[in-house]
């Protein structure tokens, strides 16, 4: 399996013409579908394409809980800003997927939060449906700290997609 | 990929905490922890959770800066090849750290250790140097050609209208510079 990653023209047609998947990083759900349906509209021989995007999931029992669970993490992030200051200004900033990036600012390396996984477990295994629905058909998940938040991810909310979609 | 019985749904991977986890440096309950045993751990408890892939980028140097540690992405990939049954194993490739011949049969010789687990993600980079995804794009040529048995010299990369190994040569030598000079991001 090939997957590949990058929203430049180039990162676009290599994609479609040599990749069996194409990863985004982590932005909203419109403009996820919205460019699910403009790579669809692309010419491609073979197997349709496949999508993917990456996700930080700050799933907990209530919305509040998540809610804090979100403010905390950019707190923490508050404190590297010297450290991720430095490592953008080593990178070339005509780069079209971190314009992408830029423009919807989050945590993790695939700038995950982007998506919008903050909630109790059921709206946050909704919002993952509604992902899939439009098209994703893998996610990429981070999360902090990890195992714990991990191990939470594959035992509440897990269930909750495999049910909902299997209810349609 | 694996052919085992999928859940409905989404497949879910995650991240191998290649340079420690990505969010933040200072999480008193996870401080960067980038090394093998920590992210072979990882991955058996997420396959034992029911995920599906891991991806496992690529990075020789941590971008974070050099007192922190990088897990190594091949070697590593190699080594949870043979440690797990189900999950796919995904690296993220940048392109021409190896040169394609040899990355090629790396890259090969992981899928049979995985027993056909073993995925790539070829991206371009935030490297400021070359055209990462023309990079991606004839790497994947000489990959192809490589695989189909017909790479003998370096010369036919050229033939094939793929970069010559001087060109090849060049690029490896700025990475390399870049690397030295503490500059990049690679």
């Amino acid at each position: 399996m090939i997957y590949s990653g990058g929203e430049s023209e180039a990162a676009l047609k290599l994609s479609v013409e040599l990749c069996d998947t194409w990863f985004m990083f982590g932005q909203p759900l419109e403009d996820v579908a919205r460019k699910i349906a403009a790579m669809r509209r692309r010419p491609r021989k073979g197997a349709p394409l496949n999508y993917g995007v990456s996700a930080f999931p700050f799933a907990r029992p209530t919305q509040s809980e998540a809610e804090e669970a979100l403010a905390y993490a950019f707190e923490l992030r508050e404190k590297d800003r010297e450290v991720y200051e430095a490592l953008h200004k080593n990178a070339d900033p005509e780069v079209v997927t971190s314009k992408v990036i830029a423009s919807v600012p989050g945590i993790g390396v695939g700038n995950g939060t982007g998506c919008g996984f903050t909630g109790s477990y059921d709206k946050v295994a909704q919002r993952i449906v509604s992902f899939y629905n439009a098209g994703i058909e893998i996610i990429l998940l981070e999360f902090q700290p990890f195992e714990r938040e991990m191990r939470r991810f594959a035992e509440e909310v897990m269930p909750c997609v495999t049910r909902l979609c299997s209810l349609k | 990929m694996t052919s085992a019985v999928k859940r409905i749904g989404p497949r879910f991977g995650i991240w191998a905490v290649v340079y420690g986890t990505s969010a933040s440096l200072n999480h008193p309950e996870d401080p960067p922890d980038a090394s093998w045993t920590r992210n072979r751990n990882l991955v058996l408890e997420a396959e034992a959770l029911g995920i599906d892939s891991v991806l496992v980028a690529q990075h020789i140097v941590n971008p974070f800066g050099d007192e922190f540690d990088q897990l190594e992405t091949l070697t590593s990939c190699a080594a949870l090849a043979e440690r797990t049954e189900e999950l796919e194993i995904i690296a993220a490739i940048k392109p021409y750290l190896f040169h394609p011949a040899v990355f090629a049969k790396m890259a090969l010789q992981i899928e049979e250790i995985s027993q056909g687990r073993f995925s790539l993600n070829m991206r371009g980079t935030s490297l400021n140097f070359g055209k990462q995804v023309s990079l991606s794009r004839h790497m994947m040529s000489a990959m192809s050609t490589v695989a189909n048995g017909c790479a003998s010299s370096g010369s036919s990369y050229q033939e094939n209208g793929l970069p010559s190994t001087v060109t090849i040569s060049s690029w490896m030598v700025t990475a390399l510079n870049l690397l030295r000079s503490g500059e990049s991001v690679l």
